[in-house]
């Protein structure tokens, strides 16, 4: 059973989490504790969005726009929010925006076979600089009387004394780990990010699972958007700024292949709490927040070193 | 009893290049049929005629009798013929039953939820591949993990599994070590011995052929400069043929002068 658990790709988030959890539990006791229930917050934020990015990246590509598509989705969504759509016409269209996003990403990667990486940093600085040009720099906020509105607090209250954000986490989650290891779809992204050549001789279609890969991403990411928006009640130019490569980190420590074809979206939220729980604990410490750019790039790299030093353990899945 | 497939006078030009001129074979079924030649002889050119990749220029094939004209893979596949590429077409990371049945799952539940039934997929794809070989026992081993010739095993299964009539196996042996070249030839003859299955084994190693072939046809520069049954080439030095005509005593020769 355990020697089952070490040959995973998943290990390493699963044990450097819990050693986390005992060394800030027992270091910082109550505040750490007490704390919990914000942390899952966070980690929903992100866990919603690296959901998404672990299925990009199992299909072979990346997504860097996802935090801008996060900061730019929830910023429409808070301005049609005042409008006469309403908070469920507001939710919707900003929606349909995000699949569009997606849809355009997937598209142009794979009819003009473009590198993923390079497309989506383009338009990581396009929708960046939309918000940035539309807002112009100002925070953005929903009325005080609209926050009490059905939809807002579905998005952005509470149930059981957690954010709602975590459960719809939990949700998509289950959702999407069940269609990415029982269902064709979940199949053939792994098939296309592993071998695309092997995908499109057996009649894979490879373009059109790429295409729906890149649109739940950026969906999800919008939704994530939307959910902040609807908790905080406000949007700024620098919401979400360098989510992304949170993201693509978390899922490299959650035991995604960068290469493609080979992980879990579980391992990637394990993945998330990893770096929340060290970033939390860290702040909570009175250590120099700066502390944990430095460790997260150094376990990273350190990951990536180990994975090169043992490809064998690794190798398996 | 008629051919599976006939070739009848199959040319194919790129531009001013003729890659084939005129090549005629044709294939029954329990038989094994070696084409060999070296490389820019003509096999890959043939091979992707034949798979619907390419579209002759001139000359007809005929699926059982009846002439044909494939536009693509997929009507390729339709008539029965089954090529196994060389990189046959698999993906590394994920199972067995995954690949066996990759592009054409089984399902279970509501169809639109896409839920794969991968007990059955395993029993099938286990099922089918000890027909011809005895490649694993679990079907949820990657298929990185399997030795070369499991994975042709794997591939040859699948292409029999999926309705071909015509076993297309484009250098099944080349990148393998001994004992795996072994199997897959086993495998072959395995096929053979069903009785329904026609195959065209395209190779370059005139041991293999001699192994498992019931008739040859050598290529060479698009053009058929041989052809024989089993009996016929007893005896005969294929290499000759394979080299183009060259003396075999020449290049020793010349192989010699050089380490000299």
């Amino acid at each position: 059973m355990l020697a089952k658990l070490l040959q995973r790709p998943e290990a390493a988030a699963v044990f450097s989490l819990i050693g986390l959890q005992i060394v800030f539990g027992t270091w910082l006791g109550a505040p750490w504790t007490d704390n919990l229930p914000g942390l899952l917050r966070d980690v929903s934020w992100l866990g919603i969005v690296a959901i998404g990015q672990a299925m990009v990246i199992i299909s072979g590509e990346f997504d860097l726009s996802v935090g801008s598509v996060y900061a730019f989705v929830s910023m429409v969504f808070v301005m049609l929010v005042q409008t006469s759509l309403g908070p469920l016409g507001a939710f919707i269209v900003a929606m349909a925006i995000s699949a569009t996003i997606g849809w355009l990403n997937g598209w142009l990667t794979w009819r003009f076979k473009l590198p993923s990486l390079l497309v989506t940093l383009g338009f990581l600085f396009v929708y960046r600089g939309l918000v940035e040009y539309v807002t112009d720099g100002k925070t953005i906020t929903i009325p005080n009387e609209m926050r009490s509105d059905l939809v807002l607090s579905v998005l952005g209250g509470r149930f059981l004394g957690m954010h709602n954000s975590v459960w719809i986490c939990a949700a998509l989650l289950a959702v999407f780990s069940g269609a990415m290891a029982k269902t064709q779809y979940g199949s053939h992204v792994q098939a296309v990010g592993g071998d695309v050549n092997a995908a499109l001789t057996t009649g894979v279609p490879a373009g059109r699972v790429k295409i729906r890969t890149f649109m739940a991403c950026s969906m999800l990411s919008g939704l994530a958007g939307i959910i902040t928006a609807a908790t905080l009640s406000s949007v700024s130019t620098t919401t979400a700024t360098s989510m992304e490569f949170e993201a693509i980190a978390a899922t490299v420590i959650g035991g995604v292949s960068l290469l493609g074809g080979a992980g879990t979206v579980w391992g990637a939220i394990l993945g998330v709490f990893t770096l929340l729980a060290l970033k939390n604990g860290l702040i909570l410490g009175g250590i120099n927040i700066f502390v944990y750019q430095i460790l997260l790039g150094t376990v990273l790299v350190g990951l990536v070193a180990l994975k090169g030093a043992l490809p064998q353990q690794f190798a398996r899945r | 009893m008629q051919p599976v497939v006939e070739i009848r006078n199959l040319a194919k030009s790129f531009g001013p290049f003729s890659a084939l001129k005129g090549v005629s074979l044709d294939v029954y079924p329990g038989e094994v049929h070696a084409l060999l030649g070296d490389n820019g002889a003509g096999k890959s050119t043939l091979i992707k005629i034949l798979s619907g990749i390419f579209q002759p220029t001139a000359g007809e094939v005929l699926v059982d009798g009846t002439p044909v004209q494939f536009t693509s893979p997929r009507d390729a596949a339709a008539a029965g013929i089954g090529t196994v590429y060389q990189d046959l077409a698999l993906a590394s990371l994920m199972p067995v039953s995954r690949n066996f049945f990759l592009g054409r799952e089984l399902f279970k539940g509501p169809r639109f939820l896409g839920i794969l039934d991968d007990r059955r997929m395993d029993a099938i794809a286990l099922a089918e591949m000890h027909k011809i070989g005895n490649p694993t026992k679990n079907a949820r081993q990657a298929v990185g993990t399997m030795s070369g010739g499991q994975r042709q095993t794997l591939a040859i299964a699948r292409a029999i599994h999926f309705g071909a009539r015509v076993l297309i196996l484009d250098e099944p042996t080349s990148a393998l070590g001994q004992k795996q070249q072994m199997e897959v030839l086993k495998t072959i003859m395995r096929v053979r011995a069903r009785g329904d299955i026609a195959i065209i084994f395209i190779t370059h190693n005139e041991v293999h052929a001699k192994l498992v072939a019931d008739r040859f046809t050598f290529l060479a520069l698009g053009e058929v400069i041989g052809r024989g049954t089993k009996a016929d080439l007893e005896g005969e030095d294929i290499r000759h043929l394979m080299a183009g005509g060259a003396e075999m005593a020449d290049l020793m020769k010349e192989i010699r002068s050089i380490a000299a």
